[in-house]
């Protein structure tokens, strides 16, 4: 094959160079044009995961409403929606507003004919969830704002969040969406929360609102630790209020890489006294690499329990996807598709919790 | 050509500059490489433009960092496939060296003058396969993934390949003999 190139004239290096040149610019002018592609707004995420087939992935809201025009044309009659949190399917948001444990804001803000309401904030040990109802004069194309609002903390930007963002279609004109924002060590019991929402034209919307973490919260401290196929589960904590409950947990495995790593696929089962199951929530977490291991930490929720329960089971599992993929941000605001290896993400059969609830 | 890994680990993570640098320590590689298939300097630009547009698109998927020359040329062999195809032109080859390959496999000494016509008479498949694996010593997994098939198709390609080379050469054989 050599001898094919060996009498042929000088290498081109110039054109050569122009051509590789050429190629990554029209990537990255297809990457641009690739309207498929949702902008997410990946600003001070450290690490956020997103799992595609988790059940009662939070994330399911977007684009899972059904969208009738009929509807749609009665509903824009209506000035103005309840509650985002009383209307949500999520009962632990609905007796968290029925009981008066959210922070109403009620404060709206119009930019470029796009006014975003922020209706209410919760602040749970796990987690803050925010309700917003955003009405437009014309019908926004789809992930209009991205991947959700950025925060602040007492003015100052965290050093990485992680959380989640869903909408929900009530009419041509009227989105509902709920933000969740996980609690890091960052964020003081009381503080002002600084919402910043980003519209995909350069629209900014910023709120500040000061909130209060719910006080009546029943902490049991578990510290469980459990080392099995060599993940290291240490399932910290369990937290209940009426606005529903959390398990906090931490992994660590060996590796560094995050495509093979097996913490962020843990969820929990947890089945009541009677062997009734409450259902949980998967959500984001975050991970970071320590030395030669991989560290995760993330709080999982649940429905509210009621005071019948005297006992929880609470199983951990690994949630493997069938498919798809997770994606790893930096600090720096890169992303990285991490392609999952099966050989390595196999079932892990942990041992279950038996946690009394003190009455 | 063993490459720096954390300028590849860089560009995996998107860094344009590390990717472009990447390519420049490989381009004398990449320019020879596509020349040796689609044979002119404008074809062979046009290729390996191509290749740094689709590496760049695909590098965030990239594995395993020590695999990056492999995982590009792969890419760079099926854009040259790919652009042949498209003007419906078959993998070129150098006679005298398919032919040594081929003669081991072979039991008798084929020549020159006949390999050609036989392989032409082949399917353009056919073809391809046997320019790749016995020519550009590709493996029948990258073959696979050039020419988008199963390595199982590619198996009996090769298979068939081969069978309808060596009955070709035969006629050929005959009917040289019938006419000298």
């Amino acid at each position: 094959m050599k001898r094919l190139h060996d009498q042929i004239e000088e290498f081109p290096k110039e054109d050569v160079r122009s051509a590789i040149h050429r190629g990554i610019s029209q990537a990255e002018k297809q990457r641009n044009d690739d309207i498929m592609q949702p902008k997410i707004n990946k600003k001070r995420r450290k690490v956020l995961y997103t799992l595609g087939s988790v059940a009662a992935v939070f994330m399911i809201l977007v684009g899972s409403s059904y969208y009738s025009p009929a509807l749609a044309s009665s509903l824009s009659q209506i000035p103005i929606i309840g509650s985002v949190f009383g209307n949500s399917d999520l009962i632990g948001l609905q007796q968290a507003q029925e009981n008066g444990l959210t922070n109403k804001v009620g404060e709206t803000q119009t930019v470029d004919g796009i006014s975003v309401t922020l209706d209410e904030v919760l602040y749970t040990p796990s987690k803050i969830t925010v309700g917003l109802i955003i009405e437009t004069e014309k019908e926004l194309e789809e992930h209009y704002f991205g991947a959700g609002m950025d925060i602040t903390i007492n003015g100052k930007l965290p050093k990485g969040s992680s959380g989640s963002y869903g909408e929900e279609i009530q009419s041509d004109t009227v989105i509902t969406a709920i933000q969740e924002i996980s609690v890091s060590e960052e964020m003081p019991d009381a503080f002002d929360l600084g919402l910043i929402l980003h519209g995909e034209n350069g629209e900014k919307w910023y709120f500040t609102t000061p909130i209060e973490k719910i006080t009546d919260v029943q902490q049991i401290p578990l510290d469980h630790s459990q080392t099995v196929d060599g993940v290291e589960l240490t399932v910290k904590e369990l937290s209940l209020s009426e606005a529903g409950g959390s398990i906090s947990f931490e992994s660590l495995e060996d590796g560094t890489d995050f495509a093979l790593s097996k913490g962020k696929y843990i969820e929990f089962k947890l089945v009541d006294q009677n062997g009734n199951e409450i259902t949980s929530y998967s959500g984001g977490g975050s991970g970071e690499i320590r030395g030669d291991k991989l560290f995760y930490q993330s709080s999982k929720d649940f429905d509210p329990i009621d005071n019948s329960v005297t006992e929880l089971t609470i199983t951990p599992y690994l949630a493997l996807p069938s498919g798809g993929g997770s994606v790893e941000i930096d600090e720096n605001g890169e992303s990285r598709e991490l392609e999952l290896n099966f050989d390595v993400l196999q079932p892990v059969e942990f041992e279950s919790i038996k946690v009394e609830i003190p009455q | 050509m063993k490459h720096d890994i954390k300028t590849v680990k860089k560009a995996i993570n998107g860094d344009k500059s590390a990717f472009e640098k990447l390519l420049i320590q490989e381009e004398k590689m990449l320019y020879y490489k596509a020349l040796s298939y689609v044979r002119t300097k404008e074809d062979a630009l046009d290729v390996i433009q191509e290749t740094a547009c689709k590496a760049f698109l695909a590098i965030s998927q990239l594995k395993n960092p020590e695999y990056f020359s492999t995982w590009l040329f792969k890419i760079l062999i099926r854009e040259c496939y790919s652009l042949l195809k498209s003007r419906d032109r078959i993998i070129p080859y150098e006679e005298n060296e398919l032919l040594k390959k081929l003669d081991r496999e072979q039991d008798e000494e084929i020549e020159s003058f006949h390999l050609s016509e036989a392989l032409s008479r082949l399917r353009s498949s056919y073809q391809t396969c046997l320019i790749l694996f016995y020519y550009h010593d590709l493996s029948i997994k990258d073959i696979a993934e050039v020419m988008e098939k199963p390595s199982g198709t590619i198996k009996t390609y090769l298979r068939r390949a081969k069978k309808t080379l060596k009955s070709e050469l035969e006629r050929s054989y005959k009917l040289n003999e019938k006419t000298s």
